[in-house]
């Protein structure tokens, strides 16, 4: 399978009078994993919001393939583009593998009428997040890591071909942001459209095959990890001293002090 | 090894025999209801009055009883499901229609048309009235508070329709020329189902039903709400089409309620929190169980007001506030999260 291109053509977004998104134009590609960094306040979430057509651009639009994403259908959109928003919140309690049904819901599933397929969609989901375990838990008595995990379980049940993840791994231990860096790899090279917003500038130089740097609302570097992630960048956009390093695996950064 | 058929199945056969507890408490409370009045009739008189005849019990069963009684049913129904959907769509257990204002309102609207002489008492511009007014409080609500609004605001704001629909309605029934006011103030502010007629059944089942049929076909928009407004966006539900549908539907609901029985609180609230109970907090799933809880608390309710010795029937209203008060502030107590600065 290969999944479709995305592009954010021209986006802008004023909020209060206040530019959030300035002609923000970037192309997402099939079967590449994406890491959308910057500084708080960049334009990161709202640009992966107006991307899985949950706000509305002040202008631009999103091309799905080259066709406007906002004309198809509610349900087929939803099918083809899963969205996890950064809000990890349930706001009722539900047993944990009812609430990744909910993933299926784009395929018509609800737990009442799932087809063995959609249980199998949902199983698959659990286990690559491992929470198999807290299948029969309720959500909302799970820890923060736990409940990320099982909102991510629930955009991966979709089995879309674009996957749009904003900060997958903040609330999470060591191992399962590792863990969850290899799920969004293993989407990307299964040929699927993967978006990630990453704070951990690390994991996004081990994992993401391109890296969009977002500043002040304008997209300001992208490419791979070595030519985004320079000392000189990092000290311009973040405000912080960086040494990198090149290895086999590509380029790792250590992160010094702040510049003043 | 997760999930399964099996394991789902085994989860809801439980909750289902519950439902049927609660199924077989509405037939009985149902037969308690038509068993109960100020005439004394025998469960044979009763049966064969309900089936015919021409003689007193008969009169008493088809023109005083089974209205009184099929109007418990649906409002309490709609009263219940209307809780449920509210407390889909805002996320919060602590949503209701009184607790927004709506009963008051449409009460305010019922009565503006009724004692200003515009239409009588078995008019459609009744139920009208009150639909248009319940709806026109829950665009001042909306309006007030803005979208994504914390609780406290909508509590606040509900809090001053409400007083405001309530004493424009004593005043506008103070001001008309009906002997009978004190008495109609009461009934229009606490409600009752005495002395309705199948008149009053016709006037407003259709917009009852009508409404329940609306509420409780959008069990998939609350469940998908569970995640979030963003969330439910992304996986294919048109948020603010379901936000006006349920508005609406509640309106007309709770307005053609009010118009036939007065404002009566809290069944909404109460409802809901029972059904949960029985089949989990699942908003989809709660949806019939709410209606069937609402439909059970009034009748209920209904049966009361009628064995309680007093000079004047006792009002349904109090009685279901009676219930209703201290389960909200049980409810305010459990989750004073919802109250802390920031969080909604």
């Amino acid at each position: 399978m290969t999944g479709p291109s995305l592009h954010a053509d021209h986006i802008s977004l004023e909020l209060d009078g206040r530019a959030v998104l300035s002609a923000v134009d970037v192309a997402f590609d099939a079967a590449c994993l994406h890491a959308l960094v910057g500084p708080n306040g960049a334009g990161k979430s709202s640009l992966m919001r107006i991307v899985a057509q949950v706000l509305a651009p002040s202008n631009g639009r999103v091309l799905l393939d080259g066709q406007p994403l906002a004309g198809l259908d509610p349900r087929q959109r939803a099918r083809t583009v899963a969205y996890l928003p950064q809000d990890r919140q349930a706001a009722w309690p539900m047993p944990v593998k009812e609430l990744v049904m909910l993933g299926r819901m784009p395929h018509g599933a609800t737990v009442e009428q799932a087809r063995p397929v959609d249980w199998q969609a949902v199983e698959q989901a659990l286990e690559r997040t491992q929470v198999s375990a807290l299948a029969d838990r309720c959500v909302t008595q799970l820890s923060g890591g736990e409940r990320a995990r099982v909102m991510l379980a629930r955009a991966l049940a979709t089995q879309a071909p674009v996957l749009l993840v904003d900060e997958p791994i903040a609330a999470l231990d060591p191992h399962h942001q590792w863990l969850v860096m290899e799920v969004l790899q293993q989407e990307a090279q299964s040929g699927c459209t993967v978006v990630a917003v990453l704070h951990d500038l690390p994991l996004a130089a081990r994992f993401a095959d391109r890296i969009i740097m977002l500043d002040q609302g304008r997209v300001v570097a992208r490419g791979d990890s070595v030519t985004v992630l320079t000392a000189q960048r990092l000290a311009d956009v973040f405000a912080i001293a960086v040494r990198v390093d090149q290895d086999a695996h590509g380029i790792r950064l250590i992160q010094t002090g702040l510049v003043p | 090894m997760v999930t399964g058929r099996s394991r789902a199945d085994q989860a809801i056969l439980s909750p289902s025999r519950r439902l049927a507890g609660l199924y077989a408490a509405l037939l009985v409370m149902l037969c308690a209801s038509l068993l109960t009045g100020a005439v004394p009739l025998s469960l044979a008189q009763s049966l064969k009055g309900l089936w015919g005849g021409d003689d007193l019990a008969a009169t008493i069963m088809r023109e005083i009883r089974v209205p009184r009684t099929v109007l418990a049913l649906f409002v309490g129904g709609i009263l219940g499901v209307s809780g449920a959907a509210l407390q889909g769509l805002m996320r919060n257990p602590l949503a209701d229609p009184t607790v927004f204002g709506a009963p008051q309102a449409a009460a305010f609207g019922a009565v503006l048309v009724l004692y200003r002489g515009i239409a009588g008492a078995l008019s459609a511009a009744l139920p009208v009235a009150a639909i248009a007014a319940a709806l026109l409080s829950f665009v001042i609500l909306m309006r007030i508070v803005g979208r994504g609004a914390s609780v406290v605001a909508l509590i606040l704001a509900g809090l001053a329709i409400g007083t405001l629909a309530g004493a424009a309605t004593s005043i506008v029934i103070a001001l008309s020329a009906n002997p009978f006011a004190v008495t109609e103030i009461v009934f229009w502010m606490m409600g009752s189902f005495e002395d309705r007629s199948m008149l009053h059944v016709g006037l407003s089942l259709p917009f009852i039903i009508a409404a329940m049929a609306m509420l409780l076909s959008q069990g998939n928009g609350y469940r998908a709400l569970v995640l979030g407004e963003d969330s439910a966006t992304s996986l294919g539900i048109d948020v603010s089409r379901l936000r006006w549908m349920t508005l609406v539907a509640v309106a007309m609901g709770v307005g053609a309620a009010v118009a036939v029985s007065g404002a009566i609180g809290f069944v909404g609230l109460i409802a809901p929190h029972a059904a949960r109970l029985l089949v989990g907090a699942d908003p989809k799933r709660i949806l019939w169980p709410s209606l069937l809880a609402g439909s059970l608390l009034m009748v209920m309710a209904d049966v009361l007001v009628r064995l309680v010795p007093a000079q004047t029937e006792l009002r349904v209203g109090a009685v279901t506030a009676l219930l209703g008060v201290p389960l909200f502030v049980a409810a305010i107590r459990r989750h004073r999260g919802l109250f802390v600065e920031g969080a909604s």
